[in-house]
């Protein structure tokens, strides 16, 4: 790739023209803004820039443009598949100090926020105004854009969908500096091409999200959650589209094994309620009475007895809520504590194909004589699996890693199955959606991207960029 | 302006689409008048040179082959109900007609959806869907339209407030592209951050990406139970007021549809109907609102139907009409059907606008609107979704000479739409763009986010043969 290096002149730029209180550059930069969360590549960024504002993203940008300078925006660095890493070097943007709410309207029930509010931010405000955020992924430190960006599923998208949904209006910074509103304050939008829907997902590739208004929904006055063991797994996810199928629609429904609870437990030093079975599934139920949720959840109970539960634990207490959704949690950094080196596979399969899907992965464990500890959004069909390598040599790593995932991706192609529920394709896994959609499709993105960032320098070698 | 350049249709090129499609293509006299327009006929009228009813995702596939080959225009149709003249072949040429691919193929009820062809008829697959305990959400005015269009229009309906626009039940699609390769975009999945999303990108998009032969739509449990309320206000901004307050109280309507007292009286007269009260304890009906809500059970709604009545009252709404008997209910939304049929029955010349706003800003639109009626010469009729923001605005004229009329009628819309886009709306909610607004979606959005759509066409059509002058690809007149 054919970037301008980053020099002297560059950097006395953006010294002179940005507060050199938020520009770092060389030594200055943290280690951290190297890699994400998964920290599978690693290339340290020329300049790091925490911007403050619309207009300042935009200089940056047309900066960037017009000398050629490859850039990045980061969040909070949460990512999983690499896709905010700088794999060029070059300018990394970044967006936590544009931190702030800007409205709630509560009349319309939406909420607009700058890009570097964390999720746990935003959830505490509306819900201290007692409204409610729905999206829920596992990492609450997450910044909103970043979740736009990887459109971002988590525990709630069986009832109320994933981050997609909530998002009506964005202030996008084109990679050469214009400013573009997509969407708006409104509920409906038949006015051209879907381009607010086209940015969400898209990984930081096309533009680079400034602000976003978000939708919002009264606040469930009552939640309750049921955890019910089962002696195998296939039970427990053969239970789950026959509650679906009985029209019941809970608010989260998560599966866990009894092998991640107890690294869980370990790693938070709690003890989760029971870890006497093989498998459990925790469910939750939302509504706004006590007698409108339990006769919700009493159906579904007895559902799950007559399929085959050992039992129904009613999580109620503020204690036993803590224990299990603190496991639940914990669950992605118990394993990477379990493990030297691991590597994720985020597929969704069809609800019903998720039973088969895990026997599939028990019996490459045992095949392959490798661990691949899994959790994940049962409801949804989203499966979280991770590859440990344990005491693997180098060599052996990289060759089992590969030979793992093709055997999970082909899978999942086979079930009519995608590359990611919602950790994204970032540079980790373009190879694997390229299998997925062949040539034409990923050339259809390649254009698209092109129409966006005809100089590619906006986050380069992600997505659809092999 | 464009550069690009089309053949006209030859004999050797129908009898390679004849040989592509037996038995399934139509050309010149055979291909009847109502292939020129839309119900929209404002936006200009043009016959396509052949008309392919077509039957399989392949003979679609093979036809845009010839086209694009042979540089030939193509525009999809579907039921033709469209308001922006998006099924018209400007340029003649090809048309191919879903209509025939109207087969239901088939439900999985563990992941709920329903997958069909792209002829099915709103109306069909609503009722089949019943039948089955399901719902199709989606609920646009139009019941035979088919679900084809309704996905290129991302139609909205009445039930958005609630569950949301078509865009929200597409999971997956076959598109033949332009160049007549086959994809298959979106999966059964419920989720997915797998690159760009192309589904959503093909939603919306009026027939100019691709031609869309097969769908996955998701679908919900049927509600066991609904009611319907009318209730009437003195005013329409008391009326707009009471939206907010619904859903902080909790309660979800399914559908929340404002209509204001003189287009009701037109349509009552149109259907030989009288259903909506006019005169309540000495007050004079000025605005009704129309909700419905479901539920799982009677008890429930009983419930719910108590606390609206609260609201509503609280509100400033003169009283409350529970329609608790189906033919109450039947009647009252057959009025909320027939409001644009009864304003076209009335009026020769007619246009719209379809804009949405916030909730809120309801009332200062449309008294903007109002407001324009006198210096343009045009009477102005309104109605619209309250719980979502989406008004439909006709200028209605019996004696203007059309000229006249279509150049009043421009200035009105720049008007509006600025109002518009001060209150931080958008030029269409439901209805799309076509070739009836593209004007007004360049000033609107400006010249980055057009050069960008357009670059989006040219990516899926190279030679920019379907359905051109549309959205956002304009051709020279
Ligand atoms: C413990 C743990 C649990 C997790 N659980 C979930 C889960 O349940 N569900 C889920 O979906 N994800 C989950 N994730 C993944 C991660 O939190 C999400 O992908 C999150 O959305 C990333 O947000 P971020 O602010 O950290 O973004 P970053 O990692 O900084 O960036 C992610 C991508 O977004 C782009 N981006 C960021 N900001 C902008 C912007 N303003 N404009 C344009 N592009 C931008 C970046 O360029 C990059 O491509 C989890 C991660 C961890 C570590
Ligand atoms: C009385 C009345 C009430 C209405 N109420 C509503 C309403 O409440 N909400 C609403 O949203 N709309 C409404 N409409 C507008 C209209 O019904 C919708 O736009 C509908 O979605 C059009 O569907 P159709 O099958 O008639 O498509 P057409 O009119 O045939 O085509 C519409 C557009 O879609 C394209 N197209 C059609 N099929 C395909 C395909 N298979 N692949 C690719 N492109 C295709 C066409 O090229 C065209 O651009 C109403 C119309 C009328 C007349």
């Amino acid at each position: 790739m054919d970037y301008k290096k980053f020099d002297e002149q560059d950097l006395n730029f953006f010294l002179e023209n940005f507060d050199r209180k938020r520009v770092f550059y060389g030594k200055e930069i943290r280690e951290d803004y190297s890699h994400d969360e998964m920290g599978t590549i690693a290339h340290y960024p020329d300049i790091l820039i925490q911007v403050v504002s619309t207009e300042e993203v935009s200089k940056v940008m047309k900066y960037a443009y017009d000398h050629h300078l490859p850039t990045v925006v980061r969040g909070s660095g949460t990512g999983l598949v690499g896709a905010c890493v700088p794999v060029f070097g070059g300018i990394m943007i970044e967006t936590t100090l544009m931190n702030h709410i800007l409205e709630l309207d509560t009349d319309n029930l939406t909420v607009t926020v700058e890009p570097g509010v964390l999720l746990m931010e935003l959830s505490k405000y509306v819900e201290d105004n007692d409204l409610f955020y729905p999206p829920d992924p596992g990492e609450k430190s997450a910044t909103i854009a970043g979740n736009i960006s990887t459109n971002a599923g988590g525990m709630r998208a069986v009832k109320y969908g994933v981050t997609r949904d909530y998002v009506r209006g964005l202030t996008v910074v084109m990679p050469d500096g214009q400013v573009l509103e997509l969407g708006g304050k409104i509920v409906k939008n038949s006015s051209g091409y879907g381009l607010k829907d086209l940015v969400i997902g898209s990984e930081g590739t096309l533009c680079v999200i400034t602000k976003a208004i978000l939708k919002l929904v009264p606040l469930p006055q009552k939640t309750i959650s049921l955890l019910v063991p089962f002696d195998s797994f296939s039970e427990a996810a053969a239970v789950v589209p026959k509650i679906i199928k009985a029209k019941h629609i809970p608010t989260a429904m998560e599966f866990m094994e009894r092998g991640t609870i107890l690294f869980a437990e370990e790693f938070l030093g709690k003890k989760f309620p029971d870890t006497n079975s093989a498998a459990y599934i925790l469910l939750t139920f939302d509504g706004n009475s006590k007698e409108q949720v339990e006769a919700e959840y009493d159906s579904v109970a007895h559902l799950c007895l007559n399929e085959g539960a050992k039992d129904v634990f009613i999580v109620d207490t503020d204690e036993r809520k803590d224990s299990v959704w603190s496991a639940r949690g914990a669950f992605l950094e118990a394993i990477k504590a379990s493990t030297p080196e691991m590597d994720e596979c985020d597929v969704v399969v069809p609800r019903n194909r998720v039973a088969d899907y895990i026997d599939f992965s028990h019996d490459l464990e045992k095949k392959m004589g490798i661990r691949i500890p899994s959790f994940g959004h049962a409801g949804d069909g989203n499966l979280h699996l991770y590859i440990c390598r344990d005491k693997m040599d180098d060599v052996t790593w990289k060759r089992t890693l590969k030979e793992a995932f093709d055997q999970l991706y082909g899978k999942a192609f086979e079930f009519d199955g995608c590359v990611s529920g919602e950790h994204g394709i970032g540079y980790a896994k373009r190879n694997y959606l390229e299998e997925d959609y062949g040539d034409y499709t990923m050339n259809l993105m390649v254009g698209i991207k092109k129409a966006f960032d005809p100089n590619n320098i906006l986050n380069p070698q992600k997505v659809c960029e092999c | 302006m464009s550069s690009y350049q089309y053949n006209q249709v030859t004999p050797e090129i129908i009898e390679a689409i004849k040989a592509a499609a037996p038995g399934h293509v139509l050309v010149g006299d055979q291909i009847n008048e109502d292939y020129s327009h839309d119900e929209m006929s404002i936006y200009g009228k043009a016959m396509p040179d052949v008309l392919i009813e077509a039957t399989t995702t392949e003979e679609v596939a093979a036809v845009m082959k010839i086209c694009n080959d042979n540089k030939i225009p193509v525009t999809p149709s579907g039921a033709r109900t469209a308001l922006t003249g998006g099924p018209v072949s400007l340029l003649g040429g090809v048309m191919i007609s879903t209509t025939k691919m109207n087969k239901i193929l088939g439900y999985d009820k563990e992941n709920f959806v329903v997958t069909i062809q792209p002829g099915v008829l709103l109306n069909d697959l609503a009722e089949d869907c019943l039948k089955q305990g399901l719902m199709y959400p989606p609920d646009p005015g139009e019941k035979f339209a088919t679900v084809g269009g309704n996905v290129s229009t991302n139609a909205g309906g009445m039930r958005a407030v609630k569950y949301g626009t078509t865009r929200d039940y597409v999971r997956a699609m076959t598109v033949v592209l332009p160049t007549g390769e086959i994809v298959h975009e979106g999966a059964t999945v419920s989720k997915t951050s797998s690159g760009y999303s192309l589904l959503n990108l093909m939603i919306g998009s009026e027939g100019t990406l691709g031609i869309i032969t097969e769908m996955t739509l998701k679908v919900i449990a049927n509600p066991k139970a609904t009611i319907s309320m009318i209730v009437p206000y003195e005013k329409l901004d008391d009326a707009i007021a009471t939206v907010p307050k619904f859903f902080l109280n909790h309660l979800s309507p399914q559908a929340l549809e404002f209509m204001e007292r003189d287009v009701v009286d037109d349509t009552e007269k149109f259907l030989g109907k009288n259903v909506y009260p006019k005169q309540m304890e000495g007050t004079e009906v000025g605005a009704y609102v129309l909700a419905t809500f479901d539920g799982n059970s009677e008890d429930e709604l009983m419930d719910i139907v108590e606390k609206a009545s609260e609201v509503v009252l609280e509100a400033g709404a003169i009283d409350v009409l529970v329609a608790d008997t189906p033919q109450l209910m039947r009647d009252a939304w057959a009025v909320r059907s027939a409001l644009l049929e009864a304003i076209e029955a009335n009026t020769t010349l007619l246009d719209e606008c379809d804009v949405v706003v916030p909730v809120t800003k309801i009332p200062e639109f449309l008294t903007y609107a109002k407001s324009l009626e006198k210096e343009h010469g045009f009477t102005i009729k309104s109605f619209g979704h309250a719980g979502d923001g989406n008004l439909h605005v006709y200028t209605c004229s019996n004696d203007m000479e059309e000229a006249e009329f279509n150049k009043q009628v421009e200035d009105f819309m720049k008007k509006v739409y600025a109002k518009a886009t001060e209150e931080g709306g958008l030029i269409s909610g439901e209805h799309g763009i076509g070739c009836g607004k593209m004007e007004y979606l360049k000033d609107f959005v400006g010249p980055v986010n057009m050069r960008i759509m357009k670059g989006i066409k040219e990516v899926f059509d190279p030679n920019m043969i379907l359905n051109p002058g549309k959205v956002c690809y304009e051709i020279q007149k």
